[in-house]
């Protein structure tokens, strides 16, 4: 019988390592949403993912509580002129870090309405089905610098 | 003796004429933190965001810093601009001016224009004006935009150059920033070094 408990709680002391882990396949850094300039209903989103686990994640999907509309883009030069394309997805081999950062990979967002007051959550949705939400600091173009300069 | 004369004067002048070449053309090179662009003068009229006409070839004797973009550019726009707010800052001088030229003049009127700049810096000037004089200025920088469907159906971006012009204080384009040369405090000492 005793023998039988501790071989639970060896079990459980084992195991629960793993869970913990588990709870954390991806991990969110930073988040941010750019406030947008009177006037206009488009922004942007940037953030670092980590993926901590052995296989690559993909983000497919994000939704924000301050716009109607997200979709995952990626700015790009094309013949010295730059544009924006959609993606379907955003690939984050394991154990590697992807930054989703002015003038490449960013969540468009359109759909704000004038103030999106100074926080804002996102939540994002892998190719495994696992959803994270995460609550990023709206900034305004001073505060932006600092975070962009930051990135470089 | 004298029949090497006439060659030794030529070899020499040639030689004379090689190091001030090179020496013009590596001081320049060394001179600037953007890329050297020369471009004849030009001129363009447009509308500035207090609804005023505006004609570059008014601002004679200033460093005009030029960027091209538009009010919906969510994600490049907004970080030139507030870099060129930057560069003012740093340069604080009236003599240089920071112009915003829209690529999309049919949603960026004025008003949204006036609207829109100032949450930037209150020095930059937004200008906004027909398809043709905008697409002379692209022309004159040597580029070019062009409106794509990308975002949805009833929406558009607009492919531009994220580049930052530099027009001298004769009206003549003289230098070109890429974006991966965008770095306020270098962009302002070229700018310092031509208004002297
Ligand atoms: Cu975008």
């Amino acid at each position: 019988m005793i023998a039988k408990k501790t071989l639970l709680a060896l079990l459980i002391l084992f195991l629960t390592p793993c869970f913990a882990r588990g709870e954390e396949k991806i991990s969110v850094k930073d988040p941010w949403v750019r406030q947008n300039p009177p006037g206009t209903s488009v922004t942007a989103a940037y953030m670092v993912m980590e993926n901590l686990t052995a296989s690559a994640e993909e983000l497919v999907r994000v939704s924000c509580s301050c716009s109607s509309e997200a979709s995952l883009h990626l700015t790009e030069t094309r013949d010295g002129s730059m544009t924006m394309k959609k993606v379907a997805s955003i690939e984050i081999p394991p154990g590697a870090s992807l930054a989703l950062a002015p003038g490449g990979y960013h969540v468009m967002l359109t759909g704000l309405s004038d103030d999106i007051g100074k926080t804002a959550v996102l939540e994002l949705q892998f190719r495994s089905g696992m959803r994270i939400s995460v609550k990023a600091s709206v900034l305004g173009p001073q505060d932006a610098k600092k975070r962009e300069s930051h990135h470089h | 003796m004298r029949r090497y004369f006439l060659p030794s004067v030529a070899l020499l002048s040639l030689a004379v004429v090689w190091l001030v070449v090179w020496g013009f053309l590596r001081t320049d090179k060394e001179r600037f933190y953007g890329d050297e662009f020369r471009r004849p003068a030009f001129d363009f009229s447009l509308t500035d965001h207090a609804n005023r006409e505006f004609a570059l070839s008014d601002h004679k004797g200033k460093v005009i810093l030029l960027n091209f973009g538009f009010t919906n550019c969510p994600d490049i726009c907004p970080i030139t601009l507030g870099m060129l707010g930057e560069v003012l800052d740093i340069v604080k001088d009236d003599r240089v001016l920071a112009l915003f030229i829209t690529v999309d003049p049919e949603r960026d009127t004025v008003a949204k224009l006036g609207e829109y700049i100032p949450f930037f810096h209150d020095h930059i000037v937004g200008l906004t004006g027909s398809q043709r004089e905008i697409k002379r200025v692209n022309d004159a920088c040597g580029t070019f935009y062009s409106k794509e469907k990308e975002v949805s159906e009833d929406d558009y971006v607009v492919s531009h150059s994220p580049a930052v012009y530099l027009i001298g204080p004769g009206g003549e384009m003289t230098l070109r920033y890429p974006k991966d040369k965008l770095d306020p405090k270098r962009i302002a000492e070229d700018v310092k070094s031509l208004l002297l």
